[in-house]
């Protein structure tokens, strides 16, 4: 407080003339320069102290400080720091978590930049996505068109060993055509089977292969061999153990049942 | 550690001798910058404005530091400190310097360097106001000239001064309004302008 006030009083004698003062200012001065006389006295010591400050600004000698300079280089010799272990202290800052060292953090972008790179000049052609279970659908349509087919060859007096030929036909058609075409796939042919299980089990349940006549009837023997036909080889293992396989002893043990039923009655 | 480094010249002289310590050149340059010529001025003047011997006193000081860090307390203003070994190795010096006097077959030294301090420029231009002062304040007490220099011309505090000086701050205060006073009384008196 008392240096403010000093330097207040320093100011004001400095930067104003004696008649210029408040009467405060004045009042404040009182004790330093109680008349004109010894306040221009007082302004007149502070400017050339002033002045002598600026003067006796000594700029020492360069090989002062190049002495220094050798002095501290000499001293902390031990203790300079190499170009690696700066640049080992850049990256590898310690008491900081691994996330914060630049070195992580340049590895990051870098490996981001690596995955990036083979996707940004990459030109390509278009790929399209292939329906797989378009096939599926036309399979379907095919079945149910065959079915209102044949409930119309019903209504109209139709025998349904003709209409089953007519399908097993159409479906011996649409197998060979997949037996040639050498795109199509094992897998392919293994979803066609179990379509054409799903047939058979579809026209069971259509009363149209009518109960057990139909299981011995010329046209399931023609779908199945024409199914263990179109089959490769190498699906032959799994086939045992497909939903074709499964149905097919459905069936059979259709045939013992009756039997047993049909022996029963007999001994009843 | 900052990613742009240590920003030099927004360090405190209390920050940068504590990396100077470590090693830090940049530190010791910054504080030499501050330091340097202001201390090289004040051995001057202190030792009868002796240039040569004022850098000389001005590297002692600085290497003391280098070799030494640990003697400067960092709870302490650095610049009182710095001041405050200045003024304790000019001391030194006046006692050799008057060891040296008794022994000079009564050749005073005084005399000798103090036509070192007055150039044959400043002898023949009395009328500069400037050296007019320096005369009157030649003039004075040391005790008071000595409070007077280091608050008007080396810039220091009144609180500083005390420290350095080991005295109350209620004293320099009295010291310094005397000299004030006194060195305003006697240039009213010789008033250059009415001698022209």
């Amino acid at each position: 407080m008392k240096n403010k006030m000093e330097d207040l009083i320093k100011n004001i004698i400095l930067n104003k003339s004696y008649f210029e003062l408040t009467s405060s200012e004045q009042k404040s001065i009182q004790e330093w320069a109680s008349n004109e006389e010894e306040f221009d006295a007082l302004k007149a010591v502070l400017m050339a102290t002033q002045s002598m400050a600026d003067q006796s600004k000594v700029k020492p000698s360069s090989s002062v400080k190049q002495r220094l300079d050798d002095r501290f280089a000499a001293k902390h010799a031990g203790q300079n720091v190499t170009l690696w272990s700066k640049f080992l202290l850049f990256f590898f800052p310690k008491n900081t978590q691994f996330f914060k060292k630049p070195a992580f953090q340049l590895a990051m972008v870098a490996l981001i930049v690596i995955l990036l790179i083979p996707f940004l000049w990459q030109e390509r052609t278009a790929q399209y996505a292939m329906n797989e279970g378009q096939r599926k659908l036309e399979v379907e349509k095919v079945q149910k068109e065959r079915i209102e087919e044949r409930d119309s060859n019903k209504e109209a007096g139709q025998s349904p060993d003709e209409a089953g030929h007519k399908i097993v036909n159409e479906i011996k058609d649409i197998v060979s055509e997949q037996i040639e075409d050498p795109l199509v796939e094992d897998s392919d042919l293994e979803e066609e089977k179990l379509l054409m299980d799903e047939v058979v089990t579809y026209d069971e349940q259509a009363d149209f292969a009518l109960e057990e006549v139909e299981v011995s009837s010329p046209v399931y023997e023609e779908m199945e061999e024409l199914v263990e036909r179109s089959a490769p080889q190498s699906a032959m293992s799994r086939e045992k153990t497909s939903d074709f396989s499964l149905s097919k002893s459905t069936s059979k043990s259709k045939v013992e049942t009756s039997e047993t039923i049909s022996l029963l009655t007999a001994l009843y | 550690m900052k990613i742009f480094g240590v920003k030099y010249k927004k360090q405190s002289d209390e920050q940068l001798v504590k990396l100077m310590s470590k090693g830090d050149e940049r530190a010791f340059d910054e504080i030499y910058q501050r330091y340097g010529s202001k201390l090289a001025a004040y051995f001057t003047r202190k030792l009868k404005h002796d240039k040569e011997k004022g850098e000389d006193f001005m590297h002692d000081l600085f290497a003391k530091l280098i070799d030494r860090p640990e003697l400067f307390d960092p709870n302490r203003s650095f610049k009182t400190w710095v001041y405050s070994v200045a003024n304790n190795m000019c001391i030194n010096e006046y006692k050799k310097m008057a060891v040296r006097s008794n022994t000079t077959n009564g050749i005073s030294m005084d005399i000798q360097i103090s036509s070192k301090s007055q150039p044959i420029e400043e002898q023949l231009n009395e009328k500069n106001f400037s050296s007019d002062l320096e005369k009157v304040m030649s003039k004075l007490e040391e005790k008071h000239r000595e409070v007077f220099i280091m608050r008007h011309i080396d810039g220091l505090s009144v609180k500083e001064v005390a420290e350095i000086m080991e005295i109350n701050p209620g004293t320099v205060k009295s010291r310094l309004f005397y000299a004030t006073k006194k060195i305003a009384s006697v240039l009213q008196m010789y008033n250059p302008v009415n001698e022209e």
